[in-house]
């Protein structure tokens, strides 16, 4: 039974590998100096391109140490993550830091805390940080048309 | 002598009110890092880079490399009060420490560990201060040649140590490459793997992929872990009896030893370290059966032994501009970010942070002391915060630090896929430690290529023909050797699990 896993491991790598070896090819091998900037591109998706391989080959073998997918709990968890995330960096252009920042905070904190905690501590979070990058590190944060 | 002045000067820079402030924000986040288990110094590290775009330079490193050092101190809290160990270093820690802790002797071991972490941490930085500069000087003579051979070495061996498999270590550490080829060529002002997307036009920020791959990656490994622990034993008397001191005086020696040797071999940890002077100790013990049973040199060796390392890894990278390990590739972006080059000619050119930044490690390693000899009890309270109030605290930090630095919702967006991919390296047992130091190397190790071949009239073969050069390649090729051999026979033993700090 071949490892699920190494398996995609070793085709993600091959995809990189691939990927790259084509684009390396638009680019001069040489230049008037000597080595165009094609040349260590295309070197290295080769060697990318037979690592691969040799990992897949493994695979197939039986003799990868891939660890197993993860169980569907901790896989709902990290999609919630990377969905809030992500959600975050949609929003934040839209509604402006405060707003992005409390919901982005409040989504993770109101399932193991009271509304009032999760809100009040959301708030005084998104306030702290919105003052400490904007007046102490002088970076302004995106913000929505009311001001904040 | 001259070494000796140019210290003085450097703690003149050092004690300035800005300096010392942010010296001890470094080395208490650092201790927090070190506390809070699932967060080690290489995410906190990269975390905290975005942070320092308002500070000089020399500020910024003080704080970063504080924030390292200052991990090692941490990491030792919670192993021996709480079983738990908060970064990798400390993880052989937990056999005796805790053990002690269970005996009533929590107090002892933490009293040793810090003051073991102080010699061991000053005696590194001493070796700093007076082998860095000989060092700079010797590697002044190096071409580009030389570089791109050590460059390459100090690569594989970390390739050819880490991971179970010198063929991963390999695929991560070309990809590493390869992504730092993104972007315009300096060379040829070729675009180079834009994909369509201008905002590749000035490559990968290094931010996006140290906060993704070790800070956001970690947390959703985290997923699958328990994070609650147990209450921390309670602690008496910090010093050990006095019957007790020959025994720990000899650990603690020795483990100096063994972290500042391997503080300067590319590859090698702070953990691998703490190993080895776990292993030394036990074998010269008159009754190893004690370890493991709570024997105090089982954690005065090991402690000492890694923040030894520390203070010595840093030899390389202010030296040759080598990084030996991910944390220090972290602090070689934060470098480069600052407008530093690190490497011979950062003595010649920067002397005022040189010096600041290696007489700051000096104040920072007796804050770490003073910080951990009377409060121990209260910082392994901090690692009892609750961890579902902590990590979207953390999150956040981490996508507002990098909307920071360009001001741009690309970046943020990039670290949130560089999250994932950094999960999906782990499951796929990939060594993501290679693909940062490779990636941190790569542009270096093209352009030092590119100039070799531009100067040889017999291609590659100059690279061989250098005395240094072909000796540094021969000995790459023997690491490639002995790594797949071990790779293939299935022989790679405690360096296999082993890529923190």
């Amino acid at each position: 039974m071949v490892n699920r896993v190494g398996l995609s491991g070793a085709l993600f790598a091959l995809t990189i590998g691939v990927i790259f070896f084509a684009y390396s090819l638009q680019y001069p091998y040489e230049s008037e100096l000597g080595p165009g900037s094609g040349m260590m591109p295309l070197w290295l998706s080769g060697l990318l391109i037979v690592l691969a391989l040799a990992y897949l080959v493994a695979v197939f073998k039986g003799k990868d140490s891939a660890e197993k997918w993860p169980e569907r709990k901790s896989q709902l968890e990290m999609l919630f993550i990377l969905g809030c995330m992500s959600l975050f960096v949609l929003l934040l252009p839209v509604i402006g830091f405060n707003l992005s920042c409390i919901l982005f905070l409040f989504a993770f904190l109101r399932r193991n805390y009271s509304w009032t905690k999760s809100l009040g501590i959301s708030a005084f979070t998104s306030i702290l940080l919105f003052l400490l990058f904007t007046k102490g590190f002088g970076t302004p944060l995106p913000v929505n048309m009311f001001g904040f | 002598m001259d070494n000796l002045l140019s210290l003085m000067h450097g703690f003149e820079l050092a004690l300035t009110a800005n300096n010392l402030l942010f010296c001890l924000i470094g080395v208490t986040v650092g201790q927090i890092v070190g506390v809070l288990p699932g967060l080690g110094p290489v995410a906190g590290t990269a975390m905290l880079i975005p942070l320092t775009y308002a500070l000089s330079p020399t500020t910024a490193v003080i704080m970063l490399a504080g924030i390292f050092y200052g991990a090692m101190y941490g990491g030792t809290i919670t192993s021996v009060l709480i079983n738990v160990p908060g970064e990798g270093a400390s993880v052989i820690t937990c056999m005796d420490g805790y053990q002690m802790a269970k005996q009533g002797r929590g107090g002892n071991a933490l009293g040793v560990a810090a003051i073991g972490s102080f010699i061991g941490g000053v005696i590194a930085v001493l070796f700093l201060t007076f082998l860095g500069p000989t060092l700079a000087a010797y590697a002044l003579k190096f071409g580009p040649p030389e570089f791109f051979s050590l460059m390459v070495f100090g690569l594989l061996l970390l390739v050819g140590l880490i991971g179970k498999s010198i063929i991963k270590g390999m695929i991560s550490a070309v990809i590493g490459m390869l992504l730092a080829l993104v972007g315009q060529d300096p060379a040829t002002g070729v675009d180079r793997f834009l994909f369509g997307q201008l905002e590749l036009l000035e490559g990968i920020d290094f931010v996006i992929l140290a906060i993704g791959l070790f800070g956001l990656s970690e947390i959703l490994a985290n997923t699958e872990e328990d994070m609650n622990l147990n209450k921390p034993e309670k602690i008496a008397g910090l010093i050990p009896p006095r019957k007790e001191w020959k025994a720990c005086l000899g650990a603690i020696m020795r483990g100096t030893g063994i972290g500042g040797v391997l503080g300067l071999i590319p590859g090698t940890s702070a953990s691998i370290a703490s190993l080895m002077s776990y292993s030394l100790e036990k074998k010269l013990a008159d009754d190893p059966s004690r370890f493991g049973k709570g024997a105090i040199e089982g954690v005065a060796g090991p402690e000492t032994a890694n923040n030894s390392y520390a203070g010595a890894a840093l030899i390389p990278l202010f030296t040759l501009g080598i990084p030996t390990s991910p944390t220090i590739a972290v602090l070689l972006g934060a470098f480069i970010m600052h407008g530093l080059t690190p490497g011979p000619l950062l003595y010649v050119k920067n002397p005022d942070f040189v010096w600041a930044v290696v007489a700051s490690m000096f104040i920072g390693n007796l804050l770490l002391l003073i910080m951990n000899l009377p409060l121990a009890k209260w910082w392994a309270r901090i690692a009892l915060v609750p961890y579902n109030l902590l990590f979207p605290l953390i999150l956040l930090i981490c996508m507002v630090g990098v909307y920071s630095v360009n001001r741009s919702l690309w970046d943020v967006g990039m670290t949130v896929a560089f999250s994932a991919i950094g999960y999906l390296m782990k499951k796929w047992q990939l060594p993501t430690a290679a693909l940062i130091l490779s990636f941190v190397l790569g542009k270096n190790i093209e352009f030092t290529l590119v100039q070799t071949l531009a100067l040889s009239d017999n291609g590659l073969w100059m690279l061989f023909q250098r005395p240094i050069s072909g000796t540094l390649l021969t000995l790459c090729g023997i690491i490639l050797v002995f790594g797949l051999y071990t790779t293939v026979k299935n022989k790679r033993g405690a360096l296999a699990t082993d890529e923190s700090a």
